[in-house]
C-alpha cells in the first residue's frame, strides 16, 4: 500500500509532476546523447587505430615504438607467447614482422611500411582485415604464408635454361616429368631428347618448351585427376573438388616441386587504397618491394596485389603494405624465431592497465639466452669436456665475462700452467685435473659468479647456495659449450632438478621489452581525452545541479504541503522509517518516470546520429593527424548508458532527503496542527 | 475493570516567546474499559492538549501517562507510534483522512500496518464501514465523501482495529447538528454493542449530554466532572 500510495501521491500535482519529469527527461536525453557523442569520438578513435591495427598492448623490444627498425627484434618469441597464455585477460595475440620499404610498379615507387601479419592469429587480434571490406579483393590467408601466388612461367623465369631442359630430358622416371612429355608435342620432344648441351643457347629450345609447358597448365593440364589422386606427392596437392582451375593450380605447383630453381615466388600481398592509387596498381598488379635485411643485404621480391584494404585511417591507407609474416621474416632474415613484435588483444571487461603490469611482471625476469639443455648436472669431470683443449684455449684468450671471473678464481698454480700453455699440444693432465678440481670448487663453493653481480636478476633465489652454483654451471656451459650435459657422478635429486629448471627461466633478458598500452601509442589523442574529461564532468555536474535543484524543489514542496497528512500517518502508528520509504518511493517514480521518457528520448537522438552522422572540417589536430574521422557520431554502450542513469538515480537518492529529516524530527502535533 | 489509559497530574506549559502560557495545569483522569468520556470546556480550556498528550501526540511538561501499564513518558517515538498504533484509534477535528486513499484503503491502512492478513482485513473493513453506514462506498476517495461521511470514514479506521481506546477532538466541530448526532449516536452504539472506549472532547452541550461522564475544563483546571 505504500507503493501505491506514493505512486498516486506523485500524481497529485499533476501539473508540477509533469513540468518536472520533462525538465529532468530532458537533462537525461541531454546527457545521453552528450555521453554517446563522446563515446562516438572514443569509438572512432579505438576503431580506427587502436582495434585497426595497433591493438590494445604492444609488446616490443625497448625503443622499438616509433623508431622501428629491423635491428628491433624479439628474439625467441615464442616463449613470450607461452607466458601470454597463462596471464588473464589476454584474449587472444599475434605477432608481426615491421619494417620499411620501396614499393615499386612500373616506373613509380614509394617508401612503405611492410608489415608481415600471421594471416590465421591477426583477425583474433585486430579488425584490419574489416578493411577490406571497404576496399576490394581479400584478404590474406593462413595459406599464403607457405604459397606463392600463381602465374604462368615466362620465359625469363628460367635462370638457367640449360639445367632445365637436361633435366626434363633426363628425368623421365619422375612421373611429373614424365606426365610432362607426354603433353609434349612431338618435335619438341625430339628436340629435347636431342638435347646435348652443346647447342647454343640462344636457340629456341627453351622459349618452345615454356611455351608448351604454359598452353599444356592453361589447357590441358599436366596431369588427369586420375594420376593426381593416386600419385598422393604431397598431400596439399590432393585437391577435393578438382574444377578446372584447381586443377591448373596443383599442376603448376607440381612442376613447381620438381623444379623450383625456375619459379620466381611471388608472393600475395594487400595494399591501401591510397597506395594503390598513387602506384596506379589494383588486384592481381605485381609490385616489387626492395628492402634492407638483417645482414646489411638488399632483398627484392615480387607481390601480387591481392587485396586493396581502405580502413579509413589515411595513414595506413597510403603507407602501409601487408604481407603474410613468414614472407618478410625469410626476406629481412629473421627466420622462425625472432619477430618485431606482439600484439595482444584484451577481455574487454579487464582493466588495460592491469594486464600491461601482469605481462610486465611475466617479461622482465625473460633471459633468451638460456634456451639451451633442460637437464644438466652440475659437477664437471674431465669427461664433461669433448674437447678440453679448445677449453683451455678459450679459457685462456676469451675476454668474455664468464672467463674473466672464472680466471679470477683459479688458483695460481692453475693459472701459471694456463699461460704456460702453447696452444699447441693437448694441456698437461696436470692442466686439465687442476683445471677441473679449481671449477668444481668455485661450483661448489664460492661460484665465480657471486650474488652481488646478480643483483638485477630476479628470480633465482641466490639466497641459496645451490640457486647460484646451478647457474653458475649454466652460464659455464653456456660460455663453453665444450662442456656437455653428460651424466657425472653427482646425484641430481628431483626437487634438485626443478629448481634448476626454474633458476634457468629467471634470468634477466638481455633484451628489455616495452609493454605498451593502447593510450601509450595515442599520445596525440590522451591530451584531447584529458580536455574532454574536464567538459564531461563539468556537464555531468551541472547536470547533477540541476536535477537536484527539480527534485529538491519539488520533494520539499510537496511533502511540506502534506505535513498535517504526516502527522496523521504519524498518529496512527506509521513509524518514521516508513514514511521516509514512502517519500524516497515518490522520488524514484517521478525520476524513474522522467528516466524512462529521458532514455527514450535520448536514445532516439543518440540512433538519429549514429544512421546520420554530422561531418565536420578537420580543424583539430587529431583530425589532421589521421587519427579521427571528422565525424559527430553518437554511439551508445552500457557505460554511455550507466552514468546518466545512475546519476539520476543517486540524485533521486540525495535530493529528497531534507524534506524527509525535516518531517521524521516534527513531533505528530505539531503536524497536525501547524497549517 | 482495568485501566485503559491513565493521566497523572499533566501539566502543559507552553514557552513561547512571550510570557509562559500554563494549558494544562496537573490535570488526573483514569479511563476504564468501556467509558465513554467527554471533556467539555470553553475554546482555549485546554481540551486538544490533554487528548494529544493522553494520546501520546505530545509530552506534558510534567506529569506522567500510562497507556495500559507503560510509562509513555520513556519510551522512543518508535515505541510510541507501535504503542499507538496497537493501542489507540483517533478521530481529528478535521476529518484528516489520507487523500490518496479510498474509503477502503483509509480504513484498512491501520490493520495493513498492524499486519492483519489480507483476507481477514478486507472483512473487517466491510464489516466496520457498515457499521458507520458507508457499506458500498469502500471506492471512493475522500474528497468524493460529503464531511460527515468523511468523519464516518475517521471512525471506521479509529475503530477498525479494536483499539483499546478512541480519542475524538471535538469530532462533530464541523458538522451539521443533525449529522453529529447520528456520529454521537453512532458512538454510543459501539461502545454499547462493542465496548469500545471512548474519550472525547466537545464544546457542544448535544454531545456533552450523550456522555456517561463528562469533565468540565476552565482554563486548563478540572472545573466539575459530572456523572450521568
Ligand atoms: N503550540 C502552542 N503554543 C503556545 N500556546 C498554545 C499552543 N497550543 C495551544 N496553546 C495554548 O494552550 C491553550 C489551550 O489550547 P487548546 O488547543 O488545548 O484548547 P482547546 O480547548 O482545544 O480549544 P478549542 O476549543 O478552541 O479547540 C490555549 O490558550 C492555547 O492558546
Ligand atoms: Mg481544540
Amino acid at each position: 500500500m505504500i507503493l501505491d500510495m506514493a505512486w498516486r501521491n506523485v500524481w497529485r500535482n499533476r501539473r508540477r509532476t509533469i513540468l518536472s519529469i520533462i525538465v529532468i527527461a530532458f537533462s537525461t536525453a541531454a546527457l545521453l546523447l552528450f555521453m554517446a557523442i563522446i563515446n562516438g569520438f572514443h569509438e572512432q578513435i579505438i576503431e580506427s587505430s587502436v582495434n585497426t591495427f595497433n591493438g590494445y598492448i604492444q609488446i616490443n623490444r625497448e625503443g622499438f615504438f616509433g623508431n622501428e627498425t629491423i635491428d628491433g627484434y624479439i628474439e625467441n618469441h615464442d616463449l613470450i607467447t607461452q607466458e601470454l597464455e597463462s596471464i588473464e585477460g589476454v584474449k587472444a595475440y599475434t605477432t608481426r614482422v615491421v619494417c620499411g620499404g620501396l614499393v615499386s610498379y612500373r616506373d613509380l615507387s614509394f617508401g612503405a611500411v611492410l608489415v608481415g601479419i600471421d594471416p590465421q592469429n591477426e583477425p583474433q587480434v585486430t579488425v584490419f582485415h574489416r578493411g577490406i571490406s571497404r576496399g576490394r579483393g581479400r584478404f590474406l590467408l593462413p595459406e599464403d604464408s607457405n604459397k606463392s601466388a600463381g602465374r604462368l612461367l615466362k620465359m625469363d623465369h628460367f635462370k638457367e635454361r640449360k639445367s632445365f631442359i637436361k633435366k626434363v630430358q633426363e628425368e623421365v622416371g619422375n612421373p611429373i616429368v614424365a606426365s610432362l612429355r607426354k603433353s609434349f608435342s612431338p618435335s619438341l620432344l625430339k628436340r629435347i631428347d636431342s638435347f646435348d648441351e652443346f647447342i647454343p643457347m640462344d636457340s629456341d629450345l627453351p622459349s618452345v618448351l615454356v611455351k608448351e609447358m604454359n598452353s599444356v597448365l592453361d589447357k590441358e593440364s599436366l596431369l588427369t585427376t586420375a594420376q593426381l589422386a593416386k600419385m598422393q606427392i604431397n598431400s596439399k596437392f590432393i585437391v577435393q573438388d578438382i574444377n578446372n582451375k584447381n586443377f591448373l593450380r596443383a599442376n603448376r605447383e607440381l612442376l613447381e616441386e620438381v623444379y623450383p630453381e625456375h619459379f620466381i615466388k611471388i608472393y600475395p600481398i594487400i595494399i591501401g587504397s591510397k597506395m594503390a592509387l598513387r602506384l596506379n596498381a589494383d588486384i592481381d598488379t605485381e609490385l616489387t618491394i626492395v628492402l634492407q635485411g638483417l645482414s646489411g643485404s638488399m632483398e627484392a621480391a615480387i607481390f601480387k596485389v591481392v587485396g586493396i584494404f581502405d580502413v579509413g585511417n589515411p595513414e595506413f591507407n597510403g603507407g602501409m603494405v601487408v604481407v603474410p609474416e613468414k614472407v618478410v621474416a625469410e626476406l629481412v632474415g629473421y627466420g622462425q624465431n625472432k619477430t618485431s613484435q606482439i600484439i595482444v588483444r584484451l577481455d574487454y571487461s579487464y582493466d588495460v592497465d592491469e594486464v600491461v603490469r601482469k605481462i610486465k611482471d611475466k617479461l622482465q625476469p625473460y633471459k633468451t639466452f638460456y634456451q639451451r639443455s633442460q637437464d644438466t648436472t652440475f659437477a664437471v669431470t674431465q669427461d664433461s669436456f669433448l674437447d678440453i683443449a679448445s677449453f683451455v684455449y678459450k679459457l685462456k684468450f676469451t675476454m668474455d665475462t664468464a672467463s674473466v671471473h672464472i680466471a679470477k678464481f683459479l688458483s695460481a698454480e692453475t693459472l701459471k700452467m694456463l699461460d704456460e700453455y702453447d696452444e699447441i699440444d693437448m694441456p698437461s693432465p696436470q692442466l686439465k685435473e687442476s683445471l677441473i678440481k679449481d671449477i668444481n670448487v668455485l661450483l661448489g663453493k664460492e661460484s665465480f659468479f657471486d650474488d652481488k653481480v646478480f643483483s638485477h636478476v630476479r628470480k633465482p633465489d641466490f639466497s641459496k647456495k645451490s640457486g647460484l652454483r646451478k647457474f653458475n654451471y649454466e652460464l659455464l656451459a653456456f660460455s663453453y659449450n665444450e662442456i656437455d650435459s653428460l651424466e657425472s657422478d653427482f646425484v641430481v635429486d628431483e626437487q634438485f632438478r626443478d629448481e634448476f629448471v626454474e633458476s634457468k627461466e629467471g634470468i634477466e633478458t638481455q633484451e628489455n621489452f616495452e609493454v605498451l598500452a593502447w593510450k601509450d601509442m595515442l599520445i596525440g589523442v590522451i591530451q584531447f581525452i584529458k580536455i574532454e574529461n574536464i567538459i564531461i564532468e563539468t556537464f555531468l555536474s551541472a547536470i547533477f545541479l540541476a536535477v537536484f535543484i527539480i527534485i529538491f524543489n519539488v520533494m520539499t514542496m510537496s511533502v511540506m504541503e502534506r505535513k498535517k497528512e504526516f502527522g496523521v500517518m504519524k498518529a496512527i502508528g506509521v513509524t518514521s522509517k516508513r514514511i521516509t520509504y514512502m517519500i524516497l518511493l515518490e522520488s524514484f517514480f517521478l525520476t524513474g518516470v522522467a528516466l524512462i521518457v529521458g532514455c527514450i528520448v535520448g536514445l532516439a537522438a543518440c540512433s538519429y546520429l549514429y544512421f546520420s552522422p554530422i561531418f565536420i572540417e578537420s580543424f583539430v589536430d587529431v583530425f589532421r593527424q589521421g587519427m579521427l574521422k571528422p565525424s559527430i557520431i553518437a554511439i551508445v554502450n552500457a557505460d554511455v548508458l550507466m552514468q546518466p542513469i545512475s546519476l539520476v538515480i543517486f540524485t533521486a537518492l540525495v535530493a529528497p532527503l531534507y524534506p524527509i529529516w525535516k518531517i521524521s524530527r516534527m513531533a505528530p502535533v505539531d503536524a497536525i496542527h501547524n497549517p | 475493570m482495568s485501566s485503559v489509559v491513565k493521566a497523572e497530574k499533566i501539566t502543559k506549559t507552553y514557552t513561547g516567546k512571550g510570557i509562559p502560557v500554563t494549558a494544562v495545569n496537573e490535570f488526573s483522569l483514569e479511563v476504564q474499559e468501556g467509558d465513554f468520556i467527554a471533556i467539555a470546556g470553553p475554546s482555549g480550556s485546554g481540551k486538544t492538549t490533554i487528548l494529544n498528550m493522553i494520546g501520546t501526540l505530545d509530552n506534558p511538561s510534567s506529569g506522567k501517562v500510562f497507556i495500559g501499564n507503560e510509562d509513555a513518558s520513556t519510551l522512543p517515538q518508535k515505541k510510541l507510534a507501535e504503542l499507538r498504533l496497537q493501542n489507540i484509534g483517533f478521530i481529528f477535528q478535521s476529518y484528516n483522512l489520507i487523500p490518496v486513499l479510498t474509503c477502503q484503503e483509509n480504513t484498512e491502512f491501520v490493520l495493513l500496518l498492524q499486519g492483519v492478513p489480507a483476507a481477514e482485513r478486507q472483512k473487517r473493513v466491510n464489516e466496520i464501514l457498515e457499521i458507520v453506514g458507508l457499506g458500498g462506498m469502500n471506492n471512493r476517495f475522500p474528497r468524493e465523501l460529503s464531511g460527515g461521511q468523511q468523519q464516518r470514514v475517521a471512525v471506521a479506521r479509529a475503530i477498525v482495529s479494536k483499539p483499546k481506546l478512541v480519542l475524538a477532538d471535538e469530532p462533530t466541530a464541523n458538522l451539521d447538528s443533525k449529522t453529529g448526532q447520528a456520529l454521537i449516536d453512532l458512538m454510543l452504539q459501539l461502545n454499547k454493542e462493542h465496548n469500545v472506549t471512548f474519550l472525547f472532547s466537545t464544546h457542544d452541550s448535544m454531545v456533552m449530554d450523550a456522555a456517561k461522564k463528562l469533565i468540565r475544563l476552565k482554563d486548563g483546571e478540572i472545573e466539575k466532572i459530572e456523572e450521568h
